[in-house]
Order: C-alpha cells, then sequence, then structure tokens
C-alpha cells in the first residue's frame, strides 16, 4: 500500500513536472536557479592539493550562484540545467593580475602617503574591457609610483558591475624602494586665510634624497607614528593625515608590499621584512634572480615582472652604466632555488599582457603548469585572496577564461571571461544579427518582427528566429523600423570624379576604383550600396558597366562584378542609321563570339577524339606493352666543317620566367645559309632546330609546341665562339648566351618525346575590344542601351531580339508610347526616380510608375557621381507622384539586380546574398523615417 | 506685518516701477481667480482660485468666497502653477569655488549678489526659489541657502539658511580620486580628533574650576568632557562640520560619475547624516541607481540628462534619457537647468517637458521642478505646491507650463506680484531689437529697390508698418497681443 501510494504520488510529480516542462520549456527542470555546466576539451584547475589534478580532459565544471560547485571528468550534470558545450576549448582559472598600472597620473605630495587608497581610483562602473580581454578577472591596484609609500593598494574583482568587487580595500601598504621615490618636493600648506595667529609655515622638506635614506626615512615615520595614537593637523602640521593613517596601518598589522628592482634594494627589503620581523612580499623584482637563494632563505615570496615590451619598445639604457640585468629565465631559476614567486606582466604593460608574459617566462624554461600557478593561484595566496579566487576549486568564485586553445601559444585568443559565474568579457566575432519590425526581402515579402544573420559578409539566415551565435554584435531597430536591401543605382558614375570620357570596349571600368574615399562614405551612408558604374558619355561602339559596392575595405570588396553591361547609345535620330551603327557593333561581335564558338566546338570534338583514342591505346597497351613515348632519331650527314656556326653551343638561357639560369647545349650545322641542328636541356629534351644564317645573325625556330606556338631563337655572333640572343616564346622572352666548345659536330641525333601534329584546333586571335561580346552573346552580361524616341525604342527591341540578346532600355522618353512593346519583349528599363512623363502637364504621373503599371520592370539610376545620395529622396519622389511604393523599393532592389543579372548577389534579403542591408526607423520610402545602419557585405558604415 | 517690503530689488532694471505700484495694506489679500490651477500636489480645477493672505495661501478651490477687500488678479484663459525652484545653483555668487579645498566655514550668503541678472531673469522664467551653493570645485564646500530672487541684500533674499554644507566626491581640478577621498575621510577625522581634544580640555577646565586634580586618563577625559562642550567653544573650521555630523544640518553630495555614489553614501553613513543627504548626481550617475535607491533620499540631477557612451569594442553609442531610468525605479528627483545654457536646457520648464517627450508621467515631471526641489531644500511645507498654508509664491502662465508656447505672464511671491510681462522692459527690448533690426533690414533692401529717388520723409513709413506687423511675438497665444501694445503705448 505505501509502496502503491509513493509510486502513485511520483508518477503524478513526473507527470506534473512533465507538463511543467511542456508549458514553461525546459528551464523549469532545473535544480537550482542560476545553475549551469560548461564543458571543455581541457580544463586546467591550478589546484594546489595533490589529489586534484592540474589538467582535466573532457572536463565538466558545474557553476551554482556564481560559485563552482564541482569540475571535474565525471561530474554528475544535474538534470535540467543548462550545459554549454565549449567544443575544443580550453578554460583556465581567471587570472590574477598582481601588478597594474596606476590609475591615476597625478602624484600625492607627500613622501609618505600612507593615507591614499588605491580602492578611491577604481571605477566599478568600467567595462575594464581591457584587462578583461586578456583574461585576468582579478587585479592588485597600486596607488603610484613615485614615492617611498604611495598608499594602501587594494584587490578587486573585473566585469562585475557595482557592489562586490571589491576583494580587499587595502590589502597592502605600497613602498617603493627606486629612484623614482628619490627626492620628493617640499610640503606646503598655506592656511585659508592667512593671518596673525594662522601663519604661513616654512615649507616642510621630505627626505628620502639618498638610497640609503629610503629605508631610513620609513621606519623613522613608522616610529613617529607609532609614538602617538592620533595627529592633529593643527598641532602636528602637514603630515598628521599621512602620520595618523600609517598608525591605523601598523595598529592592523597590515602586509607590506615592497616594490623594488634591483639586487641590492631587494636584498635591503628582505632584511627591512626580517629585522622588523614584518610580513609580506616583493614587487617587480627584476634582479631577483642574482639574489634567489636570499630570497629563497627569506620565504618572502616575490611579484616577478617578466621582461617583455609587447605593446611598446624597451626602455633606451643607452650608456647607462649598471642598467637593469634581467633575464629571460630568471622564473626558471627561481623556481629552480625554491623561491614562491607569481608572475607578471612589465608595470608599463596592460595587465591584459599576462599571458604573453608568462608565455614568455615558459620560454625561459620554466615549466606551464608552473607558470600558470604562477598567474592563478601564487598571486591570489600572496595577495591574501585565495579563498574567494586563484582556483577552480568547489566552493572558490566560478571566475574562468575560455580560450580558443594552448594558454600559452600566441594564436589562442580569450574568447570568453566568466566573473562570479557571469559572462564578463565576450571575444570579437564577426557575425552580427539586425533585427527589424519589418524585413523587406527585395521582392515583395514583408516578414514581421523578422531579424537577419550576418556571418563573413554574407546572409547566413533570415526569418522571424534566427539564431544568435555566441558573441554576435545584435542590432535591433525597434519598433517600426525596416530592414531593406541595400538600393542600388542602376547607372551612376561614383568615383569617375567628372571623368566625362567615353572609352571603347576595351577599357575595363572597374580599375577607376581604388579604396573607398569620403564620396563612397557619403553615398553608402545614404543607403545606396551598389552602383552600376558606367563611363559618363557613351556611343554605339559601346563601353563597359562594371558593378561596384559603395563600401568596403579593400578594392576587392568594392567590386562586386567587373563586367556586368555593354553600355551603347542609340545616337542618331532616324531609326534606320541610328540602329545602323549599333547593328555594325553588334555584328562584329557576333563573329567575333561565333569563331570562338566553332573553336570551343571543335576543340571539344578533338579533345573527344583524343580521349577515345587515349582510351584506344590504353587498352592496346594491355595487350602488348608499348612504350608510351616512342623514340625517334633523325640522322645528319657527318662531314667536317669549318665554320663560324658550326659545333657544340654551350648556352646559358636565363631570365623571363626562369627562376635561375639554364644551362645545355646547342648542335648546330651551317649548310648554305641554312642552319640545322639540335637543342638540348639539361632536363634531357631535346628539340630540332631550323633557321637561317644572315651575317653574323641567326635566326632559328625551334620545333616544340607551345601554347604560343613555336618558340624563336634569334642570335647574334657578336664574337669567335660566342653568340648573344634571345629565344621568344609568345610574350615571353628568355635571354640566350652561348659559347662554342666543339668546332666539329658528328651526326646529330635528336632524341625527343614524339611531336607528332596532332591536329589540335587552333585558337582565334584575341581582340579585347571584342572580349566583352562574348560576354554578352553568351548571354553572362546584357546590353545597356539608352534611346529616347519611339522608333527608336521600336528599333532597338526588334534588333536585339533579332540577337537573342538581354537588352535593358535607358532614358526611354517615349516609353509610355512603347509600352506594349516593351511588354511583349520583356524588356527592363532604366529611368531616373523623378523624371516625369511626357504628359506630364496634363497628367503629371512619372514614368516609373506609368512604366510599372503597364506591367514592365524599372530600375532607378542616378546618372551622376556622388549625388546618388539623393536616390531614396528621388524615389520619395515617385512615390508621393503616385507610385507604388513596393514597386519603388523593387525598382532600387531587385529590379536592377535581375536586370544586369547580378541578383545571385544582390537586390534582396535572402540567404547567400551578400549582406547589403539598410535599417530604417520606418518604411524606406517614407520622408519622415531615417537610416540607422547600413551594411555593406556585412561591414558597418561608418561615416569619416 | 511681519513682511518685508520687497522694495525696487532689482534697481531699475524696468521691474521697479511695477514693485512700486504694489501698495502696502494692512492685511493684504489677494484673489487669482479663473484660471486653470494647477496645484500639483493634487487635481488640477478648472476656473478655480487662489486666495492668498497676508502671503500666505489660505484657499485653493473652484467654490471659493472672495473677501470683499481682496484684490482680484483675472486669470481666466490662463494657467495657475507653483513657483519653479532651483534647488543647486551657483547663481548670483560672483564666483563659485574657493581656492581652499576644504571651507566649511564659509556661507555662500557673504557672496551673493542681489543685483545679479540671474535673478531676474529667473523671474522671467518663473522660479521663485534658488538653492544657493558653492561649486563642485571643492572637497567641502560652504553652506548653501535657500532665497527668493527680490530683495536688496542676501538676508532680505533668505527663505531658509543653513540649507546644507557642500561636499563634492568628485575631485577638484588637477586632483585625482584618491588625494579627494583621502582629503575627504581627513576632514572627519580630524573633526572627530579636534573634538576629543576639546572635551579633554573642557573636562580639565572643569577640573581647575572645581579646584580638583586630574583623575582619569585622556580617553576618559575625553569621554566626560562630551557633554561639557558648548557650540560656542567649537572653532569655525569644525563648527559647520559638528553641526553635519550631529544631524543639524545636512549636506548637498556630488557625484561625478556612479563611481563617486557609494563612497558618498558611505561617508554619510559613517559620519551620521544619512538621513539629510542630498546626492547631486551626474549623468553617469545612473548607473547606481540601485544603491541610490537604498538611500531612500531625494536626489538631484545635474541638468545634462542624456548620457552617451560608445562601448569600446562594437564602436555602438549608447544613449540613455537619465530621470526614465530614475523614475522606473521609483526614485524621487529634482531637475536642474543646464546653467550657462541659453538654449532650451537654461529652463526648468523644458527640462520638465523633455521628461515627458521621453515617456515619463507628467506628474513626476512637474514634481522634480516644484515638490520634489522644496523637499531638497527642506522647505517641503513652504513651497513646492499650491495648497493652503504655503507661501503663495504662484506664476500665472498664459499656458501649460511644459508647452513651449507659453509665457510667464505673472510671478508672485508671498502674495506679491514681483513681475509682470507686459512690464518687463528688457523683454521688450529684446523682441523690439529684433522687430528694429528687421525693420532696419528690409528698409536697407527697399532703398536699394527704389535706388536714389527715395526721400528721408518716406524711409519711417515702411518701418513702422514692419513693425507692426511683426509685432505678433513668436510664443504666444492670442489676448496677450494687446498687452504688448499697450506697453508700447506707455
Amino acid at each position: 500500500m505505501w509502496h502503491a501510494s509513493r509510486c502513485f504520488r511520483q508518477g503524478v510529480v513526473s507527470l506534473v513536472l512533465g507538463l511543467m516542462a511542456v508549458s514553461f520549456g525546459s528551464a523549469v527542470g532545473s535544480a537550482t536557479e542560476g545553475a549551469y555546466a560548461i564543458k571543455a576539451t581541457r580544463i586546467y584547475t591550478a589546484s594546489a592539493s595533490s589529489q586534484a589534478p592540474a589538467v582535466i580532459h573532457d572536463g565538466v565544471l558545474l557553476i551554482e550562484d556564481g560559485k563552482v560547485s564541482a569540475v571535474g571528468s565525471n561530474v554528475e550534470i544535474p538534470d535540467g540545467i543548462p550545459v554549454r558545450d565549449l567544443g575544443t576549448a580550453v578554460i583556465i582559472p581567471g587570472l590574477i593580475g598582481a601588478i597594474s598600472s596606476p590609475n591615476s597620473r597625478v602624484n600625492i605630495p607627500e613622501s609618505v602617503g600612507a593615507q591614499y587608497r588605491a580602492v578611491d581610483s577604481h571605477n566599478p562602473y568600467s567595462s575594464h574591457r581591457d584587462a578583461l580581454g586578456g583574461g585576468v578577472t582579478t587585479l592588485h591596484l597600486s596607488p603610484g609610483r613615485n614615492r617611498l609609500v604611495t598608499g594602501q593598494g587594494a584587490v578587486v574583482k573585473l566585469g562585475t558591475n557595482g557592489g562586490g568587487f571589491v576583494l580587499s580595500a587595502s590589502s597592502d601598504l605600497c613602498i617603493n624602494l627606486s629612484d623614482a621615490a628619490l627626492n620628493p618636493p617640499s610640503l606646503i600648506d598655506i592656511p585659508f586665510p592667512s593671518s596673525w595667529d594662522q601663519e604661513i609655515k616654512r615649507a616642510e622638506r621630505q627626505m628620502p634624497e639618498s638610497r640609503m635614506g629610503m629605508l631610513l626615512e620609513l621606519d623613522r615615520m613608522m616610529q613617529l607614528a607609532a609614538s602617538k595614537e592620533n595627529w592633529l593637523e593643527d598641532e602636528d602640521g602637514v603630515l598628521a593625515p599621512s602620520l595618523s593613517a600609517l598608525r591605523r596601518v601598523l595598529d592592523q598589522r597590515s602586509t607590506y608590499r615592497i616594490e623594488a628592482q634591483e639586487a641590492r634594494d631587494l636584498v635591503a627589503a628582505v632584511r627591512w621584512f626580517e629585522e622588523n620581523g614584518r610580513r609580506g612580499y616583493l614587487a617587480l623584482a627584476d634582479e631577483a634572480h642574482k639574489v634567489a637563494s636570499v630570497l629563497a632563505s627569506s620565504g618572502i615570496p616575490v611579484v616577478l615582472q617578466v621582461d617583455g615590451a609587447f605593446s611598446r619598445t624597451s626602455k633606451s639604457v643607452g650608456h647607462d652604466p649598471d642598467p637593469l640585468d634581467t633575464t629571460p629565465n630568471a622564473a626558471a631559476l627561481l623556481h629552480e632555488k625554491g623561491v614562491r614567486f607569481a608572475l607578471a606582466q612589465n608595470q608599463d604593460e596592460s595587465p591584459r599582457q599576462l599571458l604573453l608574459a608568462a608565455g614568455l617566462a615558459v620560454g625561459g624554461g620554466l615549466d606551464p603548469s608552473v607558470a600558470l600557478a604562477a598567474i592563478t593561484r601564487v598571486p591570489a595566496e600572496i595577495l591574501g585572496v585565495s579563498d574567494r579566487v586563484g582556483s577552480l576549486e568547489p566552493g572558490k568564485d566560478a571566475d574562468f577564461v575560455v580560450l580558443t586553445g594552448d594558454p600559452f601559444a600566441a594564436t589562442t585568443s580569450v574568447y570568453q571571461v566568466y566573473t562570479s559565474g557571469d559572462l564578463s568579457f565576450a571575444g570579437r566575432t564577426h557575425a552580427m544579427v539586425v533585427k527589424a519590425d519589418h524585413v523587406l526581402t527585395g521582392d515583395g515579402t514583408d516578414i514581421r518582427s523578422g531579424a537577419v544573420l550576418i556571418e563573413d559578409g554574407k546572409i547566413a539566415a533570415v526569418g522571424t528566429s534566427v539564431p544568435t551565435p555566441p558573441g554576435a554584435r545584435v542590432v535591433d531597430g525597434g519598433p517600426g523600423s525596416y530592414i531593406s536591401p541595400g538600393f542600388i543605382d542602376a547607372h551612376g558614375h561614383l568615383g569617375l570624379a567628372g571623368d566625362r570620357a567615353t572609352p571603347g570596349t576595351d577599357v575595363p571600368i572597374w580599375r577607376t576604383v581604388a579604396v573607398p574615399r569620403n564620396d563612397f562614405a557619403r553615398v553608402a551612408s545614404s543607403g545606396v550600396t551598389s552602383v552600376m558604374l558606367s563611363p559618363v558619355g557613351a556611343n554605339s561602339k559601346g563601353s563597359q558597366m562594371a558593378a561596384i559596392k559603395t563600401w568596403g575595405s579593400n578594392r576587392d570588396d568594392l567590386i562586386a562584378r567587373k563586367l556586368v553591361a555593354i553600355k551603347f547609345l542609340v545616337k542618331e535620330r532616324d531609326p534606320l542609321f541610328g540602329t545602323g551603327a549599333l547593328d555594325a557593333a553588334l555584328r562584329s561581335g557576333k563573329a567575333y563570339y561565333d569563331k570562338w564558338e566553332k573553336f570551343k566546338k571543335d576543340l571539344a570534338k578533338w579533345e573527344e577524339e583524343e580521349k577515345k583514342k587515349k582510351a584506344d591505346e590504353a587498352n592496346k597497351k594491355d595487350v602488348k606493352k608499348a612504350p608510351e613515348v616512342k623514340k625517334e632519331t633523325v640522322e645528319v650527314d657527318t662531314k667536317t666543317v669549318s665554320d663560324i656556326v658550326s659545333g657544340k653551343w654551350e648556352t646559358v638561357v636565363s631570365g623571363g620566367p626562369i627562376p635561375q639560369p639554364q644551362t645545355g647545349n646547342m648542335y648546330l650545322k651551317l649548310e648554305g645559309s641554312l642552319v640545322s641542328g639540335k637543342f638540348q636541356m639539361p632536363f634531357g629534351e631535346e628539340a630540332e632546330l631550323a633557321g637561317t644564317l644572315d651575317g653574323n645573325k641567326l635566326t632559328l625556330e625551334v620545333d616544340a609546341e607551345t601554347p604560343f606556338g613555336a618558340p624563336t631563337v634569334t642570335a647574334e655572333i657578336d664574337k669567335e665562339d660566342h653568340m648573344i640572343g634571345s629565344i621568344s616564346v609568345g610574350p615571353i622572352s628568355l635571354n640566350l648566351e652561348a659559347t662554342r666548345t666543339e668546332k666539329e659536330v658528328g651526326e646529330i641525333k635528336i632524341t625527343r618525346k614524339k611531336k607528332k601534329k596532332d591536329g589540335r584546333p587552333a585558337a582565334p586571335t584575341v581582340q579585347e575590344a571584342l572580349e566583352p561580346h562574348r560576354d554578352l552573346f553568351s548571354g553572362k552580361i546584357v546590353a545597356f542601351v539608352g534611346v529616347n524616341l519611339l522608333p527608336e525604342i521600336d528599333a532597338v527591341v526588334e534588333l536585339f531580339a533579332r540577337y537573342k540578346l538581354p537588352v535593358v532600355l535607358q532614358n526611354v522618353s517615349e516609353a509610355e508610347k512603347a509600352v506594349e512593346t516593351l511588354k511583349k519583349a520583356g524588356v527592363g528599363v532604366v529611368v531616373s526616380p523623378f523624371s516625369y512623363s511626357y504628359t506630364h502637364v496634363k497628367d503629371p504621373r512619372v514614368k516609373g510608375d506609368v512604366l510599372t503599371r503597364g506591367g514592365i520592370p524599372v530600375a532607378f539610376q542616378s546618372n551622376v557621381g556622388d549625388g546618388v545620395r539623393s536616390l531614396r529622396m528621388n524615389a520619395i519622389l515617385a512615390v508621393k507622384n503616385g507610385m507604388d511604393a513596393t514597386e519603388a523599393l523593387k525598382a532600387l532592389t531587385i529590379y536592377p539586380a535581375k536586370m544586369f543579372k547580378i541578383e545571385d548577389r544582390i537586390g534582396s534579403v535572402a540567404v547567400g546574398r551578400d549582406a547589403d542591408l539598410v535599417l530604417f526607423s520606418g518604411h524606406p520610402l517614407e520622408p519622415t523615417s531615417r537610416v540607422l545602419h547600413v551594411l555593406v557585405s556585412g561591414q558597418e558604415v561608418t561615416k569619416r | 506685518m511681519g513682511r518685508r517690503c520687497y522694495g525696487p530689488s532689482l534697481l531699475g532694471w524696468g521691474l521697479m516701477a511695477m514693485v512700486l505700484t504694489a501698495p502696502l495694506q494692512a492685511t493684504e489679500r489677494v484673489a487669482v481667480t479663473g484660471g486653470r490651477v494647477i496645484p500639483v500636489n493634487g487635481e488640477e480645477i478648472e476656473g478655480g482660485t487662489v486666495l492668498i493672505e497676508d502671503g500666505r495661501i489660505q484657499a485653493v478651490g473652484k467654490d471659493i468666497v472672495i473677501p470683499f477687500d481682496a484684490k482680484v488678479i483675472d486669470a481666466s484663459g490662463k494657467v495657475v502653477f507653483p513657483g519653479m525652484i532651483e534647488c543647486h545653483t551657483s547663481m548670483g555668487l560672483d564666483r563659485p569655488n574657493e581656492n581652499a579645498s576644504v571651507a566649511p566655514y564659509l556661507d555662500v550668503a557673504d557672496s551673493v549678489d542681489p543685483s545679479s541678472v540671474g535673478f531676474e531673469e529667473a523671474l522671467r522664467s518663473g522660479v521663485t526659489t534658488l538653492g544657493i551653493s558653492h561649486g563642485n570645485n571643492c572637497v567641502v564646500g560652504a553652506m548653501s541657502r535657500a532665497v527668493r530672487p527680490i530683495g536688496l541684500t542676501a538676508g532680505e533674499m533668505t527663505v531658509k539658511s543653513d540649507t546644507g554644507l557642500k561636499i563634492s566626491m568628485a575631485p577638484r581640478s588637477r586632483s585625482n580620486r584618491m588625494v579627494q577621498m583621502a582629503q575627504l575621510r581627513e576632514v572627519f577625522r580630524d573633526l572627530s580628533e579636534y573634538m576629543g581634544v576639546l572635551a579633554e580640555s573642557k573636562y580639565e577646565e572643569k577640573l581647575k574650576e572645581d579646584d580638583k586634580k586630574i583623575d582619569v586618563g585622556p580617553e576618559e577625559a575625553r569621554n566626560r568632557g562630551k557633554d561639557l562642550v558648548e557650540a560656542d567653544d567649537i572653532d569655525d573650521k569644525h563648527r559647520n562640520l559638528k553641526r553635519l555630523t550631529d544631524g543639524q544640518i545636512g549636506a548637498t553630495v556630488y557625484c561625478g560619475q556612479a563611481m563617486d555614489v557609494a563612497p558618498a553614501i558611505d561617508l554619510a553613513k559613517e559620519n551620521g547624516f544619512s538621513e539629510r543627504l542630498v546626492l547631486v548626481l551626474g549623468t553617469e550617475c545612473y548607473k547606481a541607481v540601485d544603491l541610490i535607491l537604498a538611500t531612500k533620499r531625494p536626489v538631484i540631477l545635474v541638468g545634462n540628462l542624456i548620457h552617451r557612451e560608445r562601448d569600446s569594442f562594437s564602436g555602438d553609442m549608447k544613449e540613455v534619457f537619465v530621470p526614465s531610468v530614475y523614475a522606473k525605479k521609483g526614485v524621487p528627483f529634482a531637475l536642474l537647468s543646464e546653467s550657462r545654457n541659453s538654449l532650451g536646457e537654461g529652463f526648468l520648464w523644458y527640462q520638465a517637458a523633455r521628461c515627458v517627450r521621453n515617456g515619463l508621467d507628467r506628474k513626476r515631471a512637474l514634481e522634480a521642478i516644484t515638490q520634489v526641489p522644496a523637499q531638497v531644500l527642506g522647505l517641503q511645507d513652504r513651497v513646492g505646491s499650491l495648497e493652503p498654508g504655503k507661501d503663495g509664491n504662484l506664476l500665472i502662465l498664459s499656458g501649460d507650463p511644459l508647452d513651449g508656447m507659453s509665457w510667464v505672464e505673472h510671478v508672485m511671491i508671498e502674495g506679491k506680484i514681483v513681475y509682470e510681462r507686459e512690464k518687463d522692459i528688457r523683454l521688450q527690448e529684446l523682441l523690439q531689437g529684433i522687430t528694429r533690426d528687421e525693420a532696419a533690414e528690409s528698409e536697407g533692401e527697399g532703398a536699394a529697390d527704389a535706388g536714389e529717388e527715395k526721400t528721408p520723409e518716406s524711409s519711417p513709413e515702411p518701418e513702422k508698418e514692419k513693425k507692426e506687423s511683426s509685432e505678433t511675438p513668436p510664443k504666444k497665444e492670442g489676448g496677450s497681443n494687446s498687452d504688448l501694445d499697450e506697453s508700447r503705448e506707455e
């Protein structure tokens, strides 16, 4: 019965839990709120305990209420708590920075300023990105550098806003034994107001003025402070605050931090500690390795600053006879001698470089696990905060750093930093999520409450819920906002700087694009992200057009496609003449295209045959192992000769693409003025030579096949047994120099790979001016034709229909009359948004409106340079004049993209497209909306 | 009649005339009738009456019997609103800061210049009470006081003296936070040590009087002597500080950044004035709003209300409208105008209007320029709202107090009209000055058009026309046009 009821109860409980989980999601099932688990491939615990392993492979870190509750490889993860699997990431404890630069550069006046507290200058509301980004979660704050007693140090945690950030408000009294402490200024306190009973006192001289006076002055001040409970400014003068504070420090039996660099100062400090029976530690300690045994026997711990300058150059020591003597293996030496030490970056460096500094110590021979402990657990112990931080053990604060790899590798970066279990730093990621109330994809779709995920400059996801990768930047346009594809200027001259030339089709216009300048920035920030770049002028012979972006960090970013169209202009009014010239251009283009097509076809056919032949030969080979290369010997008559050419020439070929000069032999034979022979290069291949001798000039053709035809040798026998000249192969020219070593040649046998005429079809000559036409006739690009009057429109449409070519018409003054023609031909039209229909006096409608209503795709052009900034305003005018806003937006995005056949890259917000987006505060074509963000290929446009 | 006559306080600044016209009577009763009364502490009353007797508000409401001898001011079509309160300003001080970093023995009264134009400007913009404070460039500054912007001497102007000591957590110029904090701690350490020594000497004195010999150690002597110390025994340097730690006076503590807030609160707690602590909060301090809320004290927000911060990592600019943060958490706050800003931010009503524009409750915005600053100055029983028993400080506005088109028509302080727009010569000169300039400009153009033919006689004609046509002031509603016309006739 009891069992039954328990089972029943359990059943009910699990049922209820299950229902809850269904209705509220998985979070409800969690054991403790705020608990979570993290998995990583390696977890370094830096634990001092011998039972706990230093490294846990495939470990789990369990965090509860900001504390570590368990760590290990087989930690049982409670049901329902979130688990973050960090995959190949490496986890180390949050680093403890035992040295930091003082916040303030203002020097305190007192030589012994015990009343000053470093914690006062710590801003807990600052993001501390710098130190956190280096993995440092706990930092010792030093009050200053330039006085004997600079004040009271503090230990704070970074990354926790507001309360709970101070681990120790007064961790130690900071004493500085270095040159910087010498010769403090005299103290003067002018009473306010000065009067006969409040006279101005003499300035009080301060010590120390010499090195030997430093500890003397410290002891004197301490004895003075100890002599009296409290000090009054009126009675005891300007040092009253300092003495009072010092007295309290003495009463509290504080820790002393002595910063010293030279060996003698370190030894003096050790003596001071021992003679006075005070406890504390040494910091900086550049020359600690020189006095390692003294330090070891004293048992005083050391915070060693690693001498490494990362973000600056090393200090110049010049002729300093006695500069600080540092060594890279200092840490290793200290470890060997048994000195307890922590590592820190150089005091002039940011704590961000702590990992790198420890890496240097590893380079100096320190064991990596000791080095890691020296920037985590050991400094925590020295600073007296090891009960909270410094290692990953149950009960300690969940301060840890997620690294992308080995802790001491330069390629490793800090991926995330957690302070007390909360994410306090996330490394840079290029992923970005843009959210808005409306996402206009460009094809007329409006996704409500949508978002776009951008990765590597491309759109990775679009929809109402897109994943947000860890660390991704999220931009939310807020209520009423819209995302639109970046606008496209269907015909503009951005960056041409007023150049009005009309270049031929052989001139690549994309070469005008250089690095983005201010004009580009202004255009981009107006929302125009692409421009179909064309020269200002046009003629019937044609010019190239390129698709360019308006923002990017270099030239490659800026060029979307080098060739998108050939721009033509129908000049004459007479349609017969007008299209006549255009027809001629197209005809020659077509002929050129056909020639190449024929070649391609022939080549394909030939290759097919060759393949077949080879296959046949291979089949035969199976039967009889015929040598693949058949050797052939050409017999040349043997004759004893004596002329300036015949003989063996040692030949050196150099220059051109040959990295090093090549030496070979030429065997030549002169018969009359005819020269024959062979050419032998070191790699064994031989080629037949045939040519003529004219005076002392030798011209030879080499019987070898290259893609550029046969090479020719031209040389001059400039003196006896020596010739100099060149070998030219197509565009390549090599230097040739030869010396005759034998005057007699016997028979010249030519051993070479069989080179028979294989019937491979020859390629047509390349004609630069007609190259774009090949793309045009193959349908890769389009023709862009400026026309105006109806007869021209008809003629051009007919012409391109005849050639079966894609065409886009521009300007088209009388488009309204040609609506039917255009619609039938399926031709798109590029117009200025504000150009009115020719009947606009009677019927004030813009051309774009008339055409889109007629079912003709329209794209908007600027026809200017950086004046394209106003393209959106122009389009707004079109909407104001009755054009459908959706169509107007298409005319700025998807229509031009389709017309120029570049819709795979731009013109819409869809997966795989370039991340060219504009975030507006309202509908893109409302004058009351403004541009909030512009992204071009995922890069945010920032105004310059 | 204990009431003072606020004579020609503004010395011929054009306001003298109207002050002189206000007659002195045995029992002075004034009734402001017919206007839309916004008492701030309650519901608005359409066509309400505010009855003031001997400078104090007697009644506020709709059906109030107006005594036969009351001077009736018709405010129909207008808005009656309490005088606004600027509770933390250095206006009128010949210089806001002292050389000495610790100067609790000073009083701003010694520095207030009653003839400062700022006080006249305060009246014109509807401010009837000002909390005058030492500047922020100090460690411990002078004693503050609350004044009305009328009177011949600082004494006459004073509404309440000793409204609090000024303390600054933000470092003085050429100093840093560490030094600032060390100096602050030192001030209070020195005080306690001084008081100890004083107590000891008082005890010894008493022993001497009683012909007794020293019978206890110094600790006990200090303890026994504590009660023997009288206020007059304490020197100037320590007196105000002692009053502060004894809870007799408060302190306005300036915090420049959020990081100053926690030390400020700790300082107040350690030294016994957390009940009388008023924080003056710099723009960024909103980040410490939870700590501020826990003090349960009203705060003062500096004039710059928008915090801008660029994320060092992403480069994003973040903008926070600071009052929204405090309002959301329920921290009562007083607004300040941005001194040295001649634009909207230089006016209290505009600061409140900004709050409304940024989505704050209208009531809270109005309280931030009336009731809360009154509370901050410890004057909650005297000013800040229109209710019986409070001072008769009110404004008659041509429209809503938060409307940029409204004019301050009349200002009444303790039942006396101290400002009338129609007699504000300086304002008229300002408006006419514009008119004159424009007229001169148009005349020049006309002359150029007409060429040489123009006679000297013909030129004044267009000027006059222009003057009249442009008389419609830029911001006001009908009805008040005639006021300006009349004044011109005079």
